[in-house]
């Protein structure tokens, strides 16, 4: 499904602890909600915040007195279709930044919505300052939703302005069109306008790889250094992915043997053994030859018995 | 003469492995590069799987003998994830016997299509009709 920007709201004041933002028209269950805001206090602790939104990306510069720049995303429920306006909260003081927009988005279905990032900061006493950044390597698969946001805080010495332009992209692709929610200047402490953001999206269907971002602050030069920070974020569109496999087949080695013969009929060669006969130590005797003594014969007369 | 290995045997073999545990399919990072001598077990690879995507206990697991084509077949349902943002370009199939360092990796099959990059979508696998892979008894 399509990533659609169905409406856009934006609040600004100045010297503000929060700032109260109207809801986008025709919130609907499911949509993806998102606030755009920054602040001048880059402790991550001070960054802004509002009830049920979860931080999705941010850019800090600089030290206590800064400039930076947040996201904030909510799926809208039915609170969300009920509510009216919601507050941004900058924790970090009194007299902090007072600059927030809102986008209700169409397209996108649950969870972190943020597919890639880049950001840039500084601190510079130009009447121009290019701010964006190089060798990015963003491939999104499916059409994007990009934004750009930026904040400007001119916190010391001779206070400047800032306005911002010439959002672009870089890809084999012409950049996309590009869309300002907001690009708004307040004023902190008794300063006029030394505060200053901006924030533009632009719907992009092509998937070339984006290599770079860059926008323009214009601002006046009667001054001192002043931090700046900017922040592209990429949500890409639900896609589901389905692949195939070609059949993977395995098949045996087999080795070959040596072939072994049997059954076949052999011939042994006549084995001739030899006796050793030893040698008899015989003796041998002569017989006497015996005679019988001639006897007569007695004719025996039986005598009467008395 | 031919030598051949014999099917059921082989299917035998397989279906054997298979009970060690839970059949199971695995996404794997675009990095990976699979090592039939090394791989052994889950525990060797699993850091290996692509980020973003959880393990899929596998369903309709078959083990069929092809006697046409003469090879048993690694068969599934087709598996898939859901609300997933990833990128892979190959799954592996291994059995999970619930310690890492003894469910054997069976195979790593390349998705035929190249890498998939799935945003908060569904990431999904069309099985072969033929199943995973097969083993020939030639």
């Amino acid at each position: 499904m399509a990533l659609v920007v169905e409406s856009t709201s934006s609040a600004s004041a100045s010297n503000a602890t929060d700032v109260t933002v109207t809801k986008p028209s025709g919130v609907e269950v499911g949509d993806l909600l998102l606030i755009l805001s920054g602040d001048t206090d880059n402790f991550t602790d001070n960054l802004p915040t509002s009830t049920g939104f979860t931080r999705i990306a941010n850019k800090s510069q600089g030290v206590s007195d800064g400039a930076t720049v947040v996201i904030l995303s909510r799926i809208a429920d039915s609170s969300d279709v009920s509510a009216s306006n919601y507050t941004v909260d900058y924790p970090g003081g009194t007299t902090s930044a007072g600059i927030a927009g809102m986008m209700r988005v169409s397209g996108w279905n649950t969870g972190d919505p943020l597919y890639a990032s880049a950001s840039d900061g500084g601190l510079e006493d130009s009447a121009s300052i290019n701010t964006g950044a190089s060798s990015l390597t963003i491939t999104p698969p499916n059409q994007q939703l990009l934004l750009l946001i930026t904040s400007f805080n001119s916190y010391s010495g001779t206070k400047s302005s800032a306005t911002f332009d010439g959002y672009t992209v870089t890809s084999a692709d012409s950049n996309p069109s590009w869309t300002e929610v907001f690009d708004t200047q307040v004023s902190l402490f008794s300063n006029a306008n030394n505060f200053a953001m901006s924030a533009a999206y632009a719907i992009r269907t092509d998937t070339s790889t984006i290599t770079a971002y860059d926008l323009d602050i214009s601002t006046d030069t009667s001054g001192d250094a002043d931090y700046f920070a900017s922040l592209l974020a990429v949500i890409v569109a639900p896609l589901d992915q389905t692949g195939t496999n070609a059949l993977l087949e395995v098949s045996p080695t087999t080795f070959s043997n040596t072939a072994v013969e049997v059954g076949t009929a052999g011939t042994n060669a006549l084995l001739e053994v030899s006796p050793t006969i030893p040698t008899q130590s015989g003796s041998a005797t002569s017989p006497s030859s015996w005679t019988d003594e001639s006897r007569g014969s007695t004719t025996w007369v039986d005598e009467p018995k008395l | 003469m031919a030598s051949t290995l014999h099917l059921v045997a082989l299917k035998a073999g397989l279906d054997a492995t298979l009970a060690l545990g839970t059949p199971t399919l695995s996404f794997m990072a675009t990095s990976y590069t699979p090592n039939a001598g090394t791989d052994d077990y889950w525990s060797d690879i699993s850091a290996s799987r692509a980020s973003g995507t959880t393990d899929v206990v596998l369903s309709g697991v078959t083990v069929t003998v092809d006697t046409g084509n003469g090879r048993v077949e690694l068969d599934t349902a087709d598996p898939s994830l859901s609300t997933v943002t990833a990128t892979t370009d190959k799954y592996v199939l291994w059995v999970d016997t619930t310690v890492d360092s003894t469910s054997p990796v069976l195979a790593t099959i390349d998705i035929a299509e190249g890498t998939l990059n799935p945003v908060a979508g569904t990431l999904s696998i069309t099985v072969n009709a033929e199943g995973h892979y097969a083993l020939n008894a030639v």
